[in-house]
């Protein structure tokens, strides 16, 4: 979990809580997870930004087992944005060939572009009198991490207290049942000399942590106590082969391949969430699958793929390899899996939006089958694919098309059309993603106002033509189509309480059982 | 060292040992940490005489049962044991005479009631071969389930009776009462600390605490069951004919004092064929083997497994489901870390071809990463697996594979059919056993005994399947339910493979019993994943068909501190825990919830009536600190020190995953559930 204290009066945010400084508010605002599952082992990367008094503060991370100092890393910020921007959904612009001109097959019943991905370049001091005793204690980037062995919560808070942090009186309900159920700490410190504050803002460098549990989950719960607001929550989970869903709540994947309008391109993060937000209207407190593809893959790729480096980065490189070379060369089989590449890893992005009435469990992980949808695959009808389908590989992405068509002369007999490619110009567009849609406008533009073509399965008509001429006309039902304006609406942060999300910040907040985020503002001297 | 007995203690009778918990006040509950004979929990003011005459007095009445104890694993105990031998005299050359001591409550009571292991053993002496002898059980005044030897020894000779006179006959029978089942505890339970040279606290075998916990004592709680009350002395010292002239005889019936379980090995020593069949017998059905599924070429599996119909060049996965049956604790028992009970899988054709084999080279004594040992495994600072009882360097445990009373545990195995065969193909599992695993075997060869003696096998359970297309519907149900439940075991993210077979099992189930198990298993399932509301349904839904269990209220109490619903989480576990008084989990479950409701009085008093049960509960000593500590009481430090004294290594995880990247048997089996690879014979 991600809850964040501080001195003084208590603000409940999207965490559980958080609290402020008698001279100040503090807001976690955004975190942001990767985790990467092999066996019994997780390794879990966490982001998290920060708002408030800009004096020393720190956050103390509950975890299951003690952890030493080679088990505690930081990872620069760069990383999880390219792991953000290859999952995204994303936006393409495909022009329509002559159809006049000659025509040119290809294997495989794909369009015009591949379909399967094209692979990108593989590219111990101890203080008895405390309870405490202090493991390892190391400076990282603006961290200074204290591993700790607390047992107690009077052990954790007299350190707490002698370091000139204060436990915040509301906090202890909360923190009681990780004390008693034999949790372990360790605390990040926080130079703040070493972040750079915008607006009162910093971006917390990367930290990543890694364990032996039988237990895959990511406990969300806890951060919704007193919360008032929706929240969003993005997980990436990276895993040899397996892509994963949810078990204890309702799945379902983003509409894919549907044609937007050119209004979409300057307009991505609004066309998304409201996409998004009509999906979870339809698909009532479901986690949407977004992204499940091999990782050192992608077709369109907004970004090179993952490469071997950045997935040793993310944690390959403390998995056992128990399924794989040190496996095989003592007779273990790995097993069996197709469509491997970029080390075997499939990338399965997760996005939940809820809050304390839609979540009442925490998310607990399954292994599932592979899917494919999103791709430029025609099917038999001639037709380009859509949803999601039971697949041999994984290859789901969100994409979305702005299509040009082709508005020269037509001087052929036999015309074939809906052959799409990079601009006449020649060049290649880079795809968008849809990084932070948490904090796009929400409710101001119906979804029907920016798609060419209906979506069938949300029951909803395209309002524009292929121009982005706006076409008021409904499809399904009889009530015009409004977008549900709150409660998302960005704003800034409440404070005090509340678990409102907006206000620029973005707000993919996790509360974990096992990563109970506790933010201290330094005590004043 | 932990203890290398898998047979338990002796005598009939039952008289109360040690009350239960009473809470006359508060004053902490704490492990023992000192005595005469510390680190053994051994109390006794007399010297090893009266251990010796008194024994040897025995035996020249109960001749009858003299004979059956000569040939037990009790009898050899001491340095007449190869394996303790070995292993105690490593503890001693690389740790110290003192930290051995620790052994000797349990395995050397006549050595470390003189003080002779605090200097070099003299193998001449009688005393290094005395054995659990007869006054340790029958001479036993007091014994606490606290374990490493938590016995006191009566500090007088016991009084002989004479022929004619009624009055003596009497005093001595009840001099020599011992405290029946209870009497085992002591032995039965060990653990390591810093005084046992151990850099920190493991727990060691403790087969009085599974079996307490346990259906066979009426205080099951993990699952709905039912089995008949059985201790230890009803199985491993059952009535025996042909001791008539034996004054403790009853009709010509007599306990059995040869305790059997499973040391082959010992008796083989003695070229004593009679007692390896003896134990051999024992462990015949102790454990099922089932054939239960297959899964082909990655596509769904199917249970039950003789349904299947695989082709030539399929990839094919087979599930082998292994039901602890009979055996009230872990199976195996006692030192779990040298344990040899492994499976043999064989696949053959219909013309007798062997395809794929798992498991078999490691009869041979070869490391055989393909067989599926139930053992446990200890790894040292270093994260290497320790295999030879070098106690003294185990730090973490990295798994354990031996089987809980009554559960079942899936082994899997995958492989290649090659191309060409005749069907229908035949599949044949074989649990098999030897007292030791093949390197404390090789360490204790060649010690007192001047030949090396090969470990006998004992065939546990053997199971064949003929993969026919169709299903052979006798105990379907059951079978279904079996791999369902053991698939329960899985890593979370795996768990789903559990559901379609307790689906099954639940629609083909015929009794209301078998109905009830499946929904309890649907609930564990859904509870395991999160699935709140499912779970409570299918306990509900159990409940009525079955009437309350404390199996039932526990599994919804664990919903509930899931979701941090303590009250009511609390309100059920004070109900489990007044329905099974004797399962420490249940107290452990209760504290936890009322601690984290931060009701320190009543978390404190559950606390410490699970302690009662068992001084060395991590869980329960946490507690029962915290809430001193909440109370400001004066020794609230003294208990948060018990605490951390017992709580695992700070390094265990790190010595985990260093150990999984070293060692490949140590990444294969740490998964709960996971592959051994089939090869062509």
């Amino acid at each position: 979990m991600f809850s964040f204290f501080a001195l003084g009066s208590t603000a409940h945010a999207f965490c559980g809580f958080y609290v402020a400084g008698a001279d100040g508010e503090l807001f976690a605002d955004a975190t942001q997870v990767v985790m990467m599952r092999e066996g019994t082992r997780t390794v879990l990367s966490m982001r998290n930004t920060y708002q408030g008094p800009t004096d020393k503060f720190a956050m103390v991370v509950p975890v299951p087992v003690v952890l030493q100092e080679e088990n505690v890393k930081t990872l620069s910020k760069e990383i999880f944005d390219k792991v953000d921007k290859l999952g995204a959904p994303r936006l393409v612009e495909y022009w329509e060939h002559d159809p006049c001109a000659p025509q040119v097959r290809r294997k495989g019943g794909f369009g015009t572009f591949g379909g399967r991905g094209v692979r990108s370049a593989m590219v111990k001091e101890t203080n008895k009198s405390l309870g405490v005793k202090v493991e390892a204690q190391f400076d990282v980037g603006e961290y200074q991490i204290v591993i700790l062995s607390a047992k107690e919560s009077t052990g954790l808070d007299t350190w707490l207290k002698q370091e000139k942090y204060t436990m915040p009186g509301g906090a202890e309900p909360y923190l009681r049942p990780y004390v008693q159920n034999g949790s372990k700490f360790f605390v990040a410190k926080v130079d703040p000399d070493k972040v750079k504050f915008k607006d009162g803002r910093a971006m917390l460098s990367p930290l990543r942590f890694h364990y032996e549990s039988k237990d895959f989950s990511l406990p969300v719960r806890l951060g919704l106590m007193n919360s008032s607001g929706k929240q969003d929550l993005i997980v990436n989970i990276l895993a040899r082969g397996q892509r994963y869903d949810v078990a204890n709540y309702p799945n379902t994947t983003i509409p894919t391949n549907i044609n937007v309008n050119d209004m979409t391109k300057k307009r991505f993060g609004e066309f998304y969430a409201s996409l998004f937000d009509k999906t979870l209207k339809k698909n009532d407190n479901a986690v949407v699958t977004e992204y499940a593809w091999d990782a050192g893959t992608c077709d369109p790729c907004p970004i090179p793929a993952l490469n071997m480096s950045e997935l040793a980065t993310l944690g390959m490189d403390v998995l056992t390899g128990e399924d794989t070379s040190g496996a095989q060369n003592k007779g273990i089989r790995p097993r069996r899996r197709r469509g491997w590449g970029g080390g075997g890893f499939v990338l399965t992005r997760l996005h939940a939006r809820y809050d304390k009435e839609s979540l009442k469990e925490d998310l607990v992980f399954k292994a599932a089958p592979p899917i494919a949808g999103g791709r430029e695959f025609l099917n038999a009808d001639g037709k380009v694919e859509k949803g999601s389908t039971p697949y041999d590989v994984n290859n789901f992405q969100g994409r979305y098309a702005i299509r040009h068509e082709w508005e020269g002369a037509i001087d052929c007999k036999e015309p074939i059309r809906g052959r799409w490619g990079g601009p006449p110009g020649g060049g290649s567009p880079k795809p968008m993603p849809a990084t932070e849609t948490a904090f796009a406008p929400r409710g101001k533009v119906t979804l029907a106002s920016f798609v060419t073509e209906s979506i069938p399965e949300l029951e909803v008509a395209s309002g524009h033509t292929a121009a982005g001429v706006k076409n008021e006309t409904k499809k399904f039902g009889n009530k015009p189509e409004v977008e549900n304006p709150s409660p998302s609406a960005p704003e800034k942060l409440k404070t005090k309480k509340g678990c409102n999300i907006g206000g620029g910040h973005m707000a993919i907040v996790v509360g974990l059982w096992f990563l109970l985020f506790l933010t201290f503002r330094k005590r004043e001297s | 060292m932990a203890l290398g007995l898998g047979a338990v203690a002796c005598c009939s009778a039952e008289h109360p040992v040690e009350a239960p918990a009473v809470f006359s006040n508060v004053a902490p509950r704490l492990p023992t940490e000192d005595g005469p004979y510390f680190p053994s929990l051994t109390q006794s003011v007399a010297g090893s005489q009266l251990l010796l005459e008194d024994a040897e007095a025995c035996m020249d009445c109960h001749q009858g049962v003299a004979a059956m104890f000569s040939k037990s694993a009790h009898a050899f105990s001491s340095f007449n044991n190869p394996v303790y031998r070995t292993s105690v005299m490593e503890l001693r050359t690389w740790v110290g005479f003192e930290e051995s001591k620790h052994c000797g409550g349990c395995h050397d009571p006549a050595l470390l009631v003189d003080g002779a292991m605090d200097n070099a053993i003299d193998f001449a002496d009688l005393k290094s071969s005395a054995g659990v002898n007869c006054k340790l059980c029958h001479g036993m005044v007091h014994s606490t389930s606290e374990g490493n030897g938590s016995y006191t020894l009566a500090d007088s000779p016991l009084p002989l009776p004479s022929r004619g006179n009624d009055d003596s006959v009497l005093k001595h029978k009840w001099a020599v009462k011992s405290a029946g089942n209870k009497s085992c505890a002591p032995c039965h339970r060990s653990f390591l600390t810093l005084h046992s040279g151990n850099r920190s606290f493991v727990a060691g075998s403790d087969d009085w605490g599974t079996w307490q916990m346990s259906a066979y004592n009426g205080q099951g709680i993990e699952r709905i069951d039912t089995v008949a009350r059985a201790n230890c002395i009803d199985c491993h010292m059952p009535y025996k004919e042909g001791a008539i002239d034996d004054p403790a005889s009853k009709g010509g019936k007599i306990r059995g004092h040869d305790f059997l379980g499973s040391h082959t090995f010992l008796s083989a020593l003695r070229g004593d064929s009679s007692t390896v069949d003896g134990h051999k017998k024992m462990l015949q059905g102790a454990v099922t083997v089932d054939v239960a599924a297959i899964k082909l070429n990655q596509q769904q599996r199917i249970a039950p497994a003789e349904e299947a119909q695989p082709s030539p060049g399929d990839h094919i996965e087979i599930d082998v489901v292994l039901v602890n049956q009979k055996v009230g604790h872990r199976f195996p028992g006692g030192t779990t870390d040298s344990q040899n009970t492994w499976i043999e899988l064989v696949v053959v054709d219909a013309v007798g071809k062997v395809l794929l084999v798992a498991g078999k080279k490691h009869a041979e004594g070869k490391e055989d990463i393909s067989a599926h040992v139930l053992t446990s495994y200890v790894a040292d600072n270093d994260g290497k697996l320790v295999r030879n009882r070098g106690t003294h360097k185990f730090v973490a445990p990295i798994f354990d594979h031996t089987i809980a009373p009554r559960d079942a545990v899936v082994v899997r195995y995958e492989g290649e059919l090659p191309i060409g065969f005749k069907s229908p193909l035949t599949i044949k599992a074989q649990l098999k056993h030897r007292s030791h695993n093949t390197k404390v075997h090789g360490l204790s060869c060649p010690t007192r005994f001047d030949k090396c003696v090969d470990q006998p096998t004992a065939v546990v359970a053997v199971t064949r399947r003929l993969l026919i297309g169709k299903i052979e519907s006798q105990g379907l149900s059951e079978r279904l339910l079996d791999h369902g439940r053991a698939l329960n075991h899985h890593t979370q993210e795996h768990l789903e493979e559990a559901r379609p077979s307790l689906m099954a099992s639940l629609s083909k189930a015929k009794t209301v019993f078998l109905k009830a198990q499946s929904q309890f298993e649907l609930g564990r399932l859904e509870s395991m994943l999160g699935r709140s509301k499912n779970a409570l349904r299918h306990f509900e839904e159990a409940e009525e068909l079955v009437g309350p269990r404390p199996a039932i209220d526990y599994a919804k109490a664990n919903v509930y501190s899931k979701s941090w619903q303590w009250s009511k989480a609390a309100k059920l576990h004070e109900m489990v825990s007044d329905r099974v008084p004797e399962n420490e989990h249940a107290f452990e479950r209760l504290a936890l919830a009322l601690g984290s409701m931060g009701e320190s009085d009543k978390a404190l008093r559950a606390a410490q009536k699970g302690l009662a049960l068992n001084l060395r509960n991590s869980e329960l000593l946490r507690v029962q600190a915290l809430s001193l500590k909440e109370m400001n009481h004066p020794d609230a430090s003294k208990a948060m020190d018990a605490y951390l004294r017992v709580q695992e290594d700070d390094e265990a995880n790190q010595i985990r995953l260093r150990c999984a990247q070293i060692d490949p048997r140590c990444a294969l089996e740490k998964r709960p559930i996971h592959s051994h690879v089939l090869t062509p014979p």
